[in-house]
């Protein structure tokens, strides 16, 4: 089966496809190629001497995957088929961005498990029936939600990848990261949790920052040319992983543990671009 | 009131095993199966779709034999979660009696690897619960902050490692991210970090490696690495 996913990224979209075999281990979606594309969505594309097509019927499909219950979306056709919003206009988006927002709010105080679509309209004023004339379910809106989130995580830690002096890098990196948990806690919680207990949101995230990490990847083989890229490319999952999980600690587990109260943001932010510094030196600098 | 002590130590020692003694074992053994059966199975399927009848059926057991052991599944999972963590914390306090700093990181790093891929469904499992049970977060966090404090006082005491950054805070917040990025190599097996990590023990030198750098500001020395020498370092 192949599917294909859309990532955003700053100036064009890019279409990975995934070649998921029933016999790949624990159901593994693997990549075998990436193309990006400037116009339309269907056709064939080719790359790295793969080829595939976007079908006809460009519909959202759900399909799964292997032994691991990999559920994903397969086939994304945004322009053509995608019956436009005619009945809402600039109003519909203002109650759709209050909804969300309200959602957002909501997150911050409970765990998305627990927040009912009651909650959502008594926060956001509106009625129920307002709630579902905007969003099928309450999975609809937190697919919403976190789609936003994640492209908007993906598009900093992106910008913070573009050239820059050197040396700018793990301030720009940490910082984006930093950005997303400290404004936006409940939705940062919720992603956390939604990754580690969703296989379908460990490969939203996984597909969405992809093309970060080989960037990633790419920049610190610039600044040490003694990484092989395979290890490269170890070394970016390592740097954002530490960040991810001091994060975690500091921002999701906060309630829980009560040991650390939320330390400053700057020294928050210090202590990451120190740990990466760290990581990132060679042996030479030793 | 006129016993002497030593006829009856002597009178125990010679008393035949109690009849209840083999029937125990046999229960001991039973129960064994089924702890292994259930582990086997997580790697397969999720916990919560797993059913007392599949673990019966692997472990050769009869389902009435289940519930003479175990009330329930939960009963059984917590058995073998709690068993599997302190086998996992002793190994990992077994580390902390190497002298140097990074054969500490090195054989933490090992016990670690081992026991997220050995038993990968069994942490998953451990990790989905969490997020519910209370209880299963404080097993963790109770027996992680303390085997990080050791490691700081231990640090401290060889004083290699620069005094400022070496606060349990952060020595803590380091055993999560080696945590979860294990946890991502062998449990949620993500497909670009698995390319690009190399066999197990690439993985344990350069998670070592890392650790090793971020809690004590320099690379281990150069002669104890292996994959280093051969550019598939970090």
């Amino acid at each position: 089966m192949i599917a294909l996913e859309k990532v955003r990224s700053i100036e064009k979209e890019f279409w990975f496809c995934y070649w998921l075999d029933d016999d790949d281990q624990k159901g593994c979606a693997r990549r075998i190629g990436a193309a990006s594309i400037f116009s339309g969505a269907q056709g064939t594309y080719r790359s790295a001497g793969v080829g595939w097509s976007i079908g006809e019927s460009g519909r959202w499909r759900q399909g799964s995957a292997g032994t691991d219950g990999i559920a994903m979306r397969q086939t994304i056709n945004p322009a053509p088929d995608k019956p436009e919003r005619t009945r809402q206009g600039a109003k519909g988006e203002r109650t759709r961005g209050r909804i969300k927002a309200a959602f957002a709010d909501l997150l911050g105080a409970k765990s998305f498990t627990s927040v009912t679509i009651a909650d959502i309209c008594r926060t956001s004023d509106i009625t129920v029936g307002g709630f579902y004339f905007h969003f099928g379910s309450q999975e609809a809106l937190l697919d919403e939600v976190m789609t936003e989130y994640i492209e908007a995580l993906v598009g900093d830690f992106e910008a913070a990848l573009e050239d820059r002096p050197r040396g700018g890098l793990a301030d720009a990196v940490c910082g984006a990261f930093l950005k997303a948990y400290s404004e936006r806690v409940g939705l940062a919680r919720t992603f956390q949790q939604l990754t580690r207990m969703r296989s379908d949101y460990a490969l939203r995230w996984r597909l969405a920052s992809e093309a970060a990490m080989e960037m990633l990847a790419d920049r610190l083989r610039a600044e040490r040319p003694d990484l092989a890229p395979d290890r490269a490319r170890f070394l970016a999952y390592g740097l954002v992983t530490m960040i991810i999980s001091r994060l975690d600690l500091v921002y999701v587990y906060r309630d829980r543990s009560g040991r650390t109260g939320t330390p400053p943001r700057e020294a928050l932010g210090r202590d990451l671009v120190e740990f990466w510094k760290r990581m990132a030196a060679g042996r030479d600098a030793a | 009131m006129t016993d002497n002590p030593t006829t009856i130590r002597s009178g125990e020692a010679t008393e035949p095993e109690p009849k209840g003694a083999r029937r125990q074992r046999r229960g001991e053994r039973t129960r064994l199966k089924i702890k292994q059966a259930l582990i086997s199975q997580l790697n397969e399927q999720d916990y919560f779709d797993l059913t007392i009848t599949d673990i019966c059926r692997v472990a050769q057991v009869a389902t009435g034999g289940f519930y003479f052991h175990y009330a329930k599944k939960a009963d059984l999972l917590d058995e073998v979660i709690r068993e599997h963590s302190a086998a996992f914390w002793t190994a990992l306090d077994a580390a902390l009696h190497y002298l140097d700093p990074y054969s500490a990181l090195f054989h933490a790093a090992t016990a670690l690897v081992r026991a997220y891929r050995d038993a990968s469904g069994l942490v998953r499992c451990f990790n989905q619960l969490a997020m519910a049970d209370r209880a299963y977060v404080e097993l963790w966090e109770t027996a992680a902050a303390n085997w990080v404090s050791h490691l700081v006082e231990k640090l401290k005491a060889a004083e290699e490692a620069d005094q400022a950054v070496l606060s349990e805070a952060n020595a803590y917040s380091l055993l999560s991210f080696v945590d979860l990025l294990l946890f991502k190599i062998y449990i949620e097996r993500d497909p670009g970090l698995v390319d690009c990590a190399g066999g197990v023990d690439e993985v344990i030198e350069n998670v070592a490696v890392l650790w090793h750098r971020a809690l004590i500001g320099c690379s281990p020395p150069e002669g104890r690495l292996t994959f280093a020498t051969q550019n598939k370092g970090v």
